[in-house]
């Protein structure tokens, strides 16, 4: 569960706070506080929008405290509403865990010279240097990378040339 | 909708495979809002959905659950733990390697009742400091002043040693850690040393040169004082080593099993084998090396049960029954004998108190109905249930 929530949940925050640090510490006290008191939920769906509300309070929270505003009183077990603003934050992240699942199912080094290229943006010449493989062997991994998920991510694809790999 | 709902909607969009009447919904939630559209738009960007990607990707997960674990997990001690009712629920059973589904029909058949006579002790604090060939027993009562040509090199007061860094000659101090045993010390440098049963830490005091290193076999979990300038350097059995950086992880490397475990809790190490392999770890990462044919293996995994012994619990999750019941020998002194080699990789998780009577935690297994036990003095017998 901590594994699967963790970036989204921290990239949910962020769009709160602007502040990778400080969303971090959101999300580890929302862990720390559903490990001292799981909160009785019978699905995972109803879990999940409870992490969410729970982020997202904490958020508010801390922005009014920067604001010197009153805090909320919330309810967190409450029917949790989101208003159009964040269900788009939320749908950015769900979504960006699902892509970053479709290139974590990439075999192990393609994934590796397609992170190292595509998200760190080294060059050829620096991914081979680091992977101490030839730069034809990182062309052929990303060859292999894009056509995987090309695949699996089919309309992503379709619309633009994507990964200008 | 459901934001997930809708979330989940946009993936199977993403991925091309949703039908026309869900594409329709997301195109239709595209249009409601300036903001949905703008989304949609900038993932199909290549260069904003890399930006996004490469900070989705940089919260790392590893590390805060590492720091998770520490911070909660071990501290939990009083909770579900003290109810014996809860502590039998906490077994779970695995895995029935045996082929086919085991009916238990014959309800009426006796249990054995070899389990309730004797009861096997654990383990408790205990070590030997071997210094120039003098043996001194570390245990909690201990007082002792070690001298050197009549110069202090480190005194023991309740079982710990406190180090004279000032000390001229160099030694070799070796802490020797028996079966039934664990044991924790600090190093001169800081570095904190918690050893299990069977185990052994050979280290020179002072550290001599510029790196800090130590011999280890047998289980020790570190927490490696930080210095920058002088790097922490842990020498395994079959000449691996485990290069360190400032960092907490566990190695297992008994000379008697042939596969060595390290697992990084924090920080990074740099694992070292004997025919010049290395690979630098991430927390949560645990490596296997194997003795027999020089192979590594490096997974992600739950650092906690690698680590439990440490904070005196004995947690084992899905893991063969062989190795688990090799862990206990070591801690309790017993020696085991399995009455048939398929008892060996049955699978068992679990999650005890390292300092109950070995008859209990037994007990707890042969609830699973997959297994009983006989005791003949310091010698535990497995058969399995037909």
């Amino acid at each position: 569960m901590y594994h699967y929530y963790y970036k989204s949940l921290c990239f949910f925050a962020n769009d709160y706070l602007s502040d990778s640090d400080a969303a971090q510490d959101v999300v580890q006290d929302v862990f720390t506080q559903v490990w001292d008191n799981m909160p009785e939920v019978s699905e995972p769906s109803k879990l999940q929008a409870y992490l969410y509300a729970m982020v997202r309070n904490r958020c508010l929270n801390r922005i009014r405290t920067q604001q010197n505003l009153h805090k909320y009183q919330t309810n967190e077990m409450q029917e949790i509403a989101w208003d159009d603003d964040e269900s788009v934050r939320i749908v950015k992240a769900e979504v960006l865990r699902e892509i970053m699942a479709s290139i974590e199912k990439l075999p192990e080094r393609a994934q590796e010279v397609f992170k190292l290229s595509y998200l760190t943006q080294l060059r050829e010449q620096e991914i081979a240097d680091r992977l101490n493989i030839s730069v034809n062997s990182v062309k052929t991994h990303k060859k292999r990378a894009k056509s995987i998920l090309k695949d699996e991510l089919r309309h992503l694809f379709s619309l633009i040339s994507i990964f200008h790999l | 909708m459901d934001v997930f709902k809708l979330s989940a909607l946009v993936v199977k969009y993403l991925r091309g495979n949703c039908d026309a009447q869900a594409q329709a919904k997301v195109e239709e939630w595209k249009a409601i809002k300036p903001a949905n559209r703008n989304f949609i738009d900038d993932i199909h960007d290549s260069h904003l959905l890399g930006e996004k990607l490469k900070l989705y990707n940089s919260f790392d997960s590893n590390k805060a659950w590492g720091q998770f674990v520490i911070t909660n997990k071990l501290k939990r001690n009083n909770t579900i733990y003290m109810q014996p009712l809860l502590k039998v629920a906490s077994i779970i059973v695995l895995l029935i390697s045996i082929g086919g589904v085991l009916y238990f029909l014959n309800t009426m058949r006796e249990q054995p009742q070899q389990l309730t006579e004797s009861s096997i002790q654990p383990g408790t604090s205990n070590a030997v400091l071997v210094v120039d060939n003098q043996s001194i027993t570390l245990s909690d009562t201990v007082n002792v002043i070690l001298e050197d040509k009549s110069e202090l090199i480190a005194s023991i007061s309740n079982g710990q040693i406190n180090y004279n860094n000032e000390v001229s000659s160099l030694l070799e101090m070796t802490v020797k850690v028996p079966i039934k045993s664990e044991y924790q010390f600090v190093l001169s440098d800081g570095t904190k040393v918690w050893m299990n049963a069977g185990s052994k830490v050979t280290f020179a005091h002072p550290f001599k040169g510029n790196t800090r290193s130590i011999k280890a076999e047998g289980e020790v979990y570190l927490e490696v004082a930080k210095d920058a300038t002088r790097p922490f350097v842990v020498e395994l059995p079959n000449n691996n080593s485990i290069e360190v950086l400032g960092t907490q992880f566990n190695v297992k490397a008994y000379p008697e099993e042939h596969l060595q475990k390290t697992v990084l809790v924090e920080g990074s190490v740099l694992w070292k084998s004997n025919n010049g392999k290395e690979r630098l770890m991430e927390p949560g990462q645990l490596l296997l090396a194997s003795n027999l044919d020089n192979g590594i293996e490096v997974k992600v995994v739950d650092v906690y049960p690698y680590i439990a012994w440490k904070n005196g619990y004995f947690a084992y999750e899905n893991e063969r029954l062989e190795d688990i019941m090799t862990s206990l020998s070591r801690w309790y002194g017993v020696t085991v004998t399995y009455q048939d080699e398929v008892i060996k990789d049955l699978h068992f998780s679990m999650d005890v108190k390292r300092y109950e009577h070995l008859n209990d935690i037994l007990k707890m297994l042969e609830v699973t109905e997959k297994i009983y036990f006989t005791i003949n003095g310091s010698e535990i017998i497995i058969n399995k249930h037909n």
